[in-house]
């Protein structure tokens, strides 16, 4: 092992012994290692290749099945987990037998409990679900809405996220509407006010005995619901911006054209530069909420 | 979803330009120019979406997209057998 671990220029250099050499300058044949060390080492060096080359191939022959076998199956991309039916749930069974037939398909996802409810009985049942001992859920942790634009009887869903802080609990209902939308549960927890209100702004869904039901994040004048679906994402000019907002200027609207041209759109500077130089200066763009 | 995949959906067909779509005996409606494929996505199921409300209404016998590079268009056949003049 110690001649292993030897580094290949530790050995002591042999000194040339002028005695030795003759006057053509040729070395002492003791310096140059004879062709029997020559070949020792190559040797050496050959078997550690194979050796190496040996393991290779053992590893390979491992991995690779033997030619004709057949090809192991393709591992299918495990399902993740799948809603279920939750209609034992006692808090479900509990709902139905006070409130029969507004109390709808129940089911549970990952631990959460979903909940579809009549939307005639949505206050009675939420209060109930406050005021219940057994329930207590004290928390409206979220009022939201999803749009689904083809289910022409009820395009919507209200959603109402509840949750209990004595008994750390949590449950969804769903509430099927239409725009006319659904009864107001602010005089249930006073928190669905500006919950109800954005929903309102943003989808269009009235909420009945609202108190104070008007936009919450847009203007007040800006027309349309821009998170249904049928309401595209990027910014598009509308009577608002016409009205609010400064026209760009002609060589701006070239520009962009030119960017559209060149699909440099993304960027849309020019128009990026003119809100901002409204903001900065402080411009009032916005009537006042009233 | 891709603006082709939102078109095969809701059974419109997909045009590579308006004169295509003016060929085939459909009216140019409105038109948006996105400025990334999630909005060219977007832009496509708004249109296709107030176009299938057409359809529904008894107005339009078929409604189709014109996808191009940049731009999404919403086109539709009219009700009356009569071709629209171009």
């Amino acid at each position: 092992m110690a001649e292993d671990t030897k580094q290949p220029g530790s050995e002591t250099p042999t000194t040339p012994d002028a005695s030795t050499s003759d006057s053509s300058g040729t070395p002492p044949p003791s310096s140059i290692p004879d062709a029997g060390q020559l070949a020792g080492a190559d040797a050496e060096k050959k078997a550690m290749v194979d050796q190496a080359k040996s393991r290779v191939a053992a590893v390979k022959e491992g991995l690779t099945p033997p030619e004709g076998a057949p090809k192991p199956p393709v591992k299918k991309k495990e399902e993740g987990p799948k809603p279920t039916d939750a209609s034992s749930h006692p808090l479900v069974k509990k709902l139905k037998t006070k409130f029969g037939q507004a109390i709808g398909d129940a089911s549970e996802f990952i631990g959460q409990l979903s909940i579809n409810v009549a939307s005639e009985a949505i206050v009675a049942i939420c209060d109930f679900l406050r005021t219940d001992k057994e329930t207590q859920f004290d928390y409206l942790s979220d009022l939201t809405c999803v749009h689904y634009p083809t289910r022409k009887e009820a395009p919507f869903d209200v959603v109402y996220n509840l949750y209990s802080i004595p008994k750390n609990e949590r449950v969804r209902l769903k509430v099927q509407a239409t725009e006319e939308g659904v009864d107001s549960v602010t005089g249930v927890w006073p928190a669905a006010n500006w919950l109800e209100r954005e929903v309102f702004d943003l989808f269009g869904v009235h909420f009945k005995g609202h108190p104070d039901l008007r936009r919450l994040l847009l203007p007040p004048d800006w027309q349309g619901y821009p998170l249904r679906k049928d309401y595209p994402l990027e910014f598009v000019e509308n009577a608002w911006t016409e009205e609010h907002l400064p026209q760009m200027t002609e060589v701006q609207m070239e520009q962009v054209q030119q960017r559209r041209a060149y699909g440099l759109e993304i960027l849309s500077v020019p128009q990026e530069r003119v809100m901002r130089e409204i903001f900065r200066g402080g411009k009032e763009v916005m009537t006042k909420d009233k | 979803m891709t603006p082709k995949e939102i078109a095969a959906q809701y059974e419109a067909k997909v045009f590579d330009s308006p004169d295509a779509a003016k060929v085939a005996g459909f009216v140019l409606g409105e038109s948006m120019a996105p400025r990334n494929v999630w909005n060219k996505a977007s832009a496509a199921s708004a249109i296709v979406l107030k176009l299938l409300d057409k359809k529904t209404s008894g107005e339009a016998e078929e409604i189709g997209l014109v996808i191009e590079p940049w731009s999404v268009t919403g086109c539709y056949k009219p009700q009356s057998a009569e071709t629209p003049a171009a």
